[in-house]
C-alpha cells in the first residue's frame, strides 16, 4: 500500500517536471512558498492570539489572494482545456469560441472578427449547444 | 429592409435601446404617485433616518459622518451610528448631491433623497435585462426588465419617498448576480473582480447582502455535485470570494463577521472546497489512471469532512458565532415569538399570506414554475443558478412578508423566460410548410430553425447532412395565422392586465406616505390628516433643544428626523433592555412611571391615540406589545395577564381591569375624552364606550393634542416645590379648587 503510494507519487513527479513548462513550474514554486507562508501565520496566530486581528486578516488574506490568482496559470493544464461539459465555453485571445464535448473533442468552432457579441453570437452559442446535444442524442 | 439608414442588427440595438429608455421612464414615473398627490416627503419610519444620517453627510464631512456618535437617541446610552449602520445609500446621495452641485444645480438633499428609489429602479430594469439576456436572449430580458419596472413586490419598498436601503439594494443585487453570471460563463477574473466591486457596494448598501453570500457557494455546490466543476467556476469564485471577503470587511457594521459567524461559513467552505477539488483535478491530469481516482475522491472526501467538522467544533464552542436572531428565525419561526418579542412584534416579519403572492404579483406567480422548468429543460451553468434563486426565494418569502421583495426579481425573470418562449414560438411567421419544403443550403435553414423550438424540430433541420431527411420526419410546429393570432391577442390581453394590475395596486395600496393620511369625507371631497407633522413641528417649535421625549421606538426616527428633539428609544431597537423599560414605564402605575421617567430625565411623553377617527395604528392596539416586551426583562413589575378580563379578553371601557386603568398609557389615551363627547367617550377604533369617570394625571400634563387627537404630548411635571408626593399635590389642588367654588356660591 504504502510503496504503492510512493510509486504514485513519483511517477507524478516524473510527469510533473516532464510535462509543464518551465515558467509555470516557477509560478509553481512562488505558489509554494506562498502556501508555507500562510500556513506559518495562521499557526502564529493560533499559538500567540489573534489580537492585532486586522493585522492577521490581512497578511492572510494577501496569501491566500495571491495563491488563488497566481494558481489560475494552470487553467489550460486541467482537463478538456478548461471546460468539462459541453455546454462550456471556452473564449481565447482571438475571438474564438470553441464548442467542446465530454472528452475534450473538439466538436465544433466559431471564429468571430469581433469579440463584442450581439444577441446573434449568444443565439449561436445557444444554438451550438443545442445542436451538440442533439448530435449526441 | 434598411429603417433610417440602419440594417436589420443596427435596427435591433436601436430598438432596444429605445424600448430600454421606456421602461425606465415607465419605472420612474409609475413611482411618483405620492409626489404628485401630497408632496415630495419623505415616508415612514425607517427612511427618516437615512435622511437625518444624509443630511449630517452633506451638510458636514465624511469622517464626521463615519465617526459619528448620537447623544440624541437612544438616551442616555447614545448610538454609534458610524459603527451600527449600512452607508451605502447615504454615501450615493450625499455623492449624487455633491456631483449636481459641482454642475451648479442647487438640488436640496430632501429631494434628492425622494426621488432617489425611482432613479435606482430604472437601473434595476436595465440590470434585470442583462441578467436574463445572459439566460435567454435579449427578447426575454426586455420581457424582464418591463415586468420589474412594474411589479408591485419590488414597488413597495422602492416608491418615491421611500429612502430605504431596498432602495438600491434590489438594483445591486440584480447587477451583482449579472456580473457572476457573467464572470461564471466567461471564466474571467476580471469579471470576478467586478463581481467582488458590486457586492461591496452592496455590503455597503443592505444587511440582506447575506443572501448573496449563501447563494453564490450554494450555487457552485450545486455544481461541484453535477460534476461540473471546471476553470471557469474556480477562476470566478475564488476571485469573487477572496476580493469581496476583504471588500466586505471595510464596513464597520459588518467588522470581522465575514471570518466569524455561521452566516458567512458557507462561503468559506466552498471555498476550501473548490480549492481541493482543483489541485486534485491537477494532479489528475498528470496520472491518468484509474486507481488514483478512488484515493484521491477518497482523499477529498476525507478533507472535506474533517474541515466540515473543525467547522462545527468551532460553532460550538463558541469561535464562530452561531446564527443571529434575525437570521435563525427563518428557519424556526416559532423562535421569536418566544425569546425576541421584538422581532416577532414587526408586522413585516410575519409569514405570508396567500393573497398577497397575487396582489404583488399577478399573472407572473403562476408564470414562475413554468419558467423554471424551462431552465430545467436547458440546464447550462446559469438555469442552476436561476432554480437555486427560486427555490431559495421562494422559500423565504413564504416565511416573511418582508422577504417577497427577494422573490419578486427572480419571478420576472423567469416569468421573462417563459412567456418570450412562447412568443418566440408564435411570433415566428417564417415556418417552413411540410408539404412543399424542398432541401434548403444549409446557411438559409439556420437562422429560421433558430426560432423553431417547440416539439424539438430543430432536431430534424439542424444539420446538413439531415436535411435531406426533412421532408420524411414529422413536423412540429404552429401552422396557420389565426392560432397564432389568438395566442397572442389573449397574450396580449394577459400582459395590459397586468400592467393595468400593477398601476391600480401601486396607486391604492403602496404610495400612502404613512406620515400624511387622506381620507373622504362625507360629500366626497379629500380630507388630509396631517397630525404627525403637525404635532413634530410643535414640538420642534415649542419645546427647549435639549427636551428629552419617551415614547414607543415606532415614532423614534420621525421625532428625531422632523422634530429634532432627543429620543429614548427608536427603531434601531438595538437594546431591548432600554425598550423593555419604556413598556414598563408606559404600563405602570404613574407612581412607578414617574420615577423612571425622572430617572431617565424625560420632560416630554408622546402617545398616539386612534380613537377618535378611527386609526388602528395607535399605541393602545401597540400595547399588548410593549407589555410583553417589558415583561420579558421584568416579569415581576409587568404581567400580561393583568391586562386581561377575567374572561380573557383585552378591553377598554368598563370592564377593563384596575392595572389596566392605572396604566399612564391608558390615562395618557384617554384624557379628556370624555369631556370632547360631553358625557362617555366613544372609542371607534376598539368600538367601546369608556367608563364615565374622569381620567386624573397627577405627573404628567397634557402639553399638546393634535387637530384629530393623533398625537398626544404630555410634559413630565417637575418635582414638587415643597417636596409633596405629586399625587398628594394635585389631590390638594384639585380640593382646594372645589372649596374656592363653594365659596363663589
Amino acid at each position: 500500500m504504502s510503496d504503492k503510494v510512493s510509486n504514485a507519487v513519483q511517477k507524478l513527479w516524473t510527469s510533473y517536471s516532464k510535462n509543464t513548462p518551465q515558467s509555470l513550474q516557477l509560478i509553481d514554486a512562488y505558489l509554494v512558498f506562498i502556501l508555507f507562508s500562510g500556513v506559518i501565520q495562521f499557526v502564529h496566530c493560533v499559538l500567540v492570539g489573534t489580537y492585532p486581528y486586522n493585522a492577521f486578516l490581512a497578511g492572510f488574506i494577501s496569501t491566500v489572494g495571491s495563491f488563488v490568482l497566481a494558481a489560475q496559470g494552470h487553467r489550460h493544464k486541467l482537463r478538456n482545456d478548461g471546460a468539462v461539459n459541453v455546454f462550456s465555453l471556452r473564449r481565447t485571445r482571438c475571438g474564438t469560441i470553441r464548442y467542446v464535448g465530454y472528452d475534450g473533442e473538439e466538436l465544433k468552432s466559431i471564429h468571430s472578427s469581433d469579440r463584442k457579441h450581439s444577441d446573434r453570437g449568444y443565439n449561436e452559442i445557444y444554438l451550438g449547444s443545442s445542436e451538440c446535444c442533439q448530435e449526441k442524442t | 429592409m434598411k429603417v433610417l439608414g440602419l440594417d436589420p442588427q443596427h435596427q435591433a440595438s436601436l430598438l432596444k435601446v429605445i424600448i430600454l429608455g421606456l421602461i425606465a421612464a415607465v419605472a420612474i414615473s409609475s413611482r411618483l404617485f405620492s409626489i404628485i398627490r401630497f408632496e415630495s416627503v419623505i415616508h415612514e419610519f425607517d427612511p427618516w433616518f437615512n435622511y437625518r444620517t444624509t443630511r449630517r453627510l452633506v451638510q458636514t464631512n465624511f469622517y464626521e459622518f463615519w465617526n459619528w456618535f448620537d447623544e440624541r437617541s437612544w438616551y442616555p446610552l447614545g448610538r454609534v451610528v458610524g459603527g451600527t449602520v449600512y452607508p451605502g445609500l447615504m454615501v450615493t446621495s450625499a455623492t449624487i448631491h455633491n456631483i449636481l452641485h459641482a454642475l451648479n444645480f442647487p438640488v436640496d438633499i430632501r429631494n434628492i433623497c425622494v426621488l432617489l428609489a425611482p432613479l435606482f429602479s430604472a437601473f434595476t430594469a436595465i440590470a434585470a435585462y442583462l441578467l436574463t439576456s445572459e439566460m435567454k436572449d435579449s427578447s426575454a430580458g426586455l420581457l424582464a426588465a418591463a415586468f420589474i419596472g412594474v411589479a408591485p413586490g419590488y414597488i413597495s419598498r422602492s416608491v418615491a419617498g421611500s429612502y430605504d436601503n431596498e432602495g438600491i439594494a434590489i438594483f445591486l443585487l440584480m447587477f451583482t448576480f449579472y456580473l457572476w453570471i457573467k464572470s461564471l460563463k466567461e471564466g474571467s477574473a476580471f469579471f470576478g473582480g467586478l463581481t467582488a466591486l458590486f457586492y461591496f457596494y452592496m455590503v455597503a448598501a443592505w444587511g440582506g447582502y447575506v443572501f448573496i453570500i449563501n447563494l453564490i457557494p450554494l450555487h457552485v455546490f450545486a455544481l461541484i455535485l453535477m460534476g461540473r466543476f471546471s476553470t471557469r467556476l474556480y477562476v470566478a469564485y475564488s476571485s469573487f470570494y477572496v476580493l469581496g471577503t476583504l471588500m466586505s470587511m471595510q464596513i464597520p457594521f459588518v467588522g470581522f463577521q465575514p471570518t466569524r459567524t455561521s452566516e458567512h461559513m458557507a462561503a468559506l467552505g466552498i471555498f476550501g472546497l473548490l480549492q481541493i477539488i482543483a489541485f486534485v483535478e491537477l494532479v489528475r491530469s498528470h496520472l491518468a489512471s484509474n486507481q488514483f481516482q478512488i484515493l484521491f475522491k477518497g482523499f477529498i472526501f476525507i478533507s472535506f469532512v474533517t474541515m466540515f467538522s473543525a467547522l462545527v467544533i468551532l460553532t460550538v464552542s463558541g469561535y464562530i458565532a452561531p446564527w443571529t436572531g434575525r437570521f435563525y428565525s427563518l428557519w424556526d419561526t416559532g423562535y421569536a415569538k418566544k425569546y425576541i418579542p421584538i422581532i416577532a412584534s414587526v408586522s413585516e416579519h410575519q409569514p405570508t399570506a396567500w393573497p398577497s403572492f397575487f396582489f404583488d404579483l399577478e399573472m407572473l406567480i403562476f408564470l414562475f414554475p413554468a419558467g423554471i422548468y424551462l431552465c430545467f429543460k436547458e440546464l447550462r451553468d446559469e438555469h442552476v443558478f436561476v432554480i437555486l434563486y427560486g427555490i431559495t426565494a421562494s422559500y423565504f418569502a413564504g416565511v416573511m412578508v418582508r422577504l417577497m421583495l427577494t422573490l419578486t426579481p427572480i419571478v420576472c425573470v423567469s416569468s421573462a423566460i417563459a412567456i418570450s418562449r412562447l412568443l418566440d414560438t408564435y411570433l415566428d411567421i417564417n415556418v417552413v410548410d411540410p408539404e412543399t419544403s424542398e432541401p434548403t443550403p444549409v446557411v438559409e435553414s439556420k437562422p429560421k430553425d433558430k426560432h423553431k423550438k417547440v416539439g424539438d424540430s430543430s432536431r430534424s433541420a439542424a444539420t446538413s447532412t439531415k436535411a435531406e431527411k426533412k421532408k420524411k420526419k414529422q413536423f412540429f410546429g404552429i401552422i396557420g395565422n389565426d392560432t397564432r393570432g389568438l395566442i397572442l391577442l389573449n397574450f396580449f390581453f394577459f400582459l395590459v392586465i397586468f400592467v393595468w394590475h400593477c398601476t391600480w395596486v401601486t396607486s391604492n395600496a403602496y404610495s400612502s406616505p404613512s406620515i400624511v393620511l387622506a381620507s373622504r369625507q362625507a360629500d366626497g371631497s379629500q380630507y388630509i390628516i396631517d397630525d404627525f407633522r403637525e404635532a413634530y413641528y410643535w414640538l420642534r417649535k415649542n419645546t427647549d433643544d435639549s427636551a428629552k421625549v419617551m415614547s414607543w421606538w415606532d415614532y423614534g426616527y420621525q421625532i428625531a428626523g422632523m422634530a429634532d428633539r432627543t429620543t429614548l428609544v427608536d427603531n434601531n431597537t438595538w437594546n431591548n433592555t432600554h425598550i423593555a423599560t419604556v413598556g414598563k414605564a408606559m404600563s405602570s402605575s404613574e407612581d412607578v412611571a414617574y420615577e423612571i421617567m425622572r430617572r431617565h430625565d424625560v420632560t416630554h411623553v408622546l402617545i398616539i391615540f386612534g380613537g377618535l377617527l378611527g386609526y388602528s395604528g395607535d399605541d393602545i392596539n401597540k400595547f399588548l406589545w410593549m407589555i410583553r416586551i417589558a415583561e420579558g426583562v421584568y416579569p415581576d413589575d409587568v404581567k400580561e395577564g393583568n391586562f386581561f378580563t377575567a374572561r380573557g379578553e383585552y378591553r377598554v371601557d368598563d370592564e377593563a381591569t384596575p392595572t389596566m386603568r392605572k396604566s399612564i398609557m391608558y390615562k395618557m389615551s384617554y384624557h379628556n375624552y370624555n369631556e370632547l363627547f360631553g358625557g362617555q367617550g366613544q372609542d371607534r377604533v376598539r368600538g367601546a364606550r369608556l367608563p364615565a369617570e374622569k381620567i386624573k394625571l397627577s405627573t404628567l400634563e397634557e402639553a399638546f393634542t393634535s387637530e384629530n387627537w393623533i398625537v398626544r404630548i404630555y410634559k413630565v411635571k417637575d418635582l414638587d416645590n415643597i417636596g409633596r408626593n405629586l399625587e398628594q399635590a394635585s389631590a390638594f389642588e384639585a380640593g382646594k379648587k372645589s372649596r374656592r367654588s363653594k365659596k363663589k356660591q
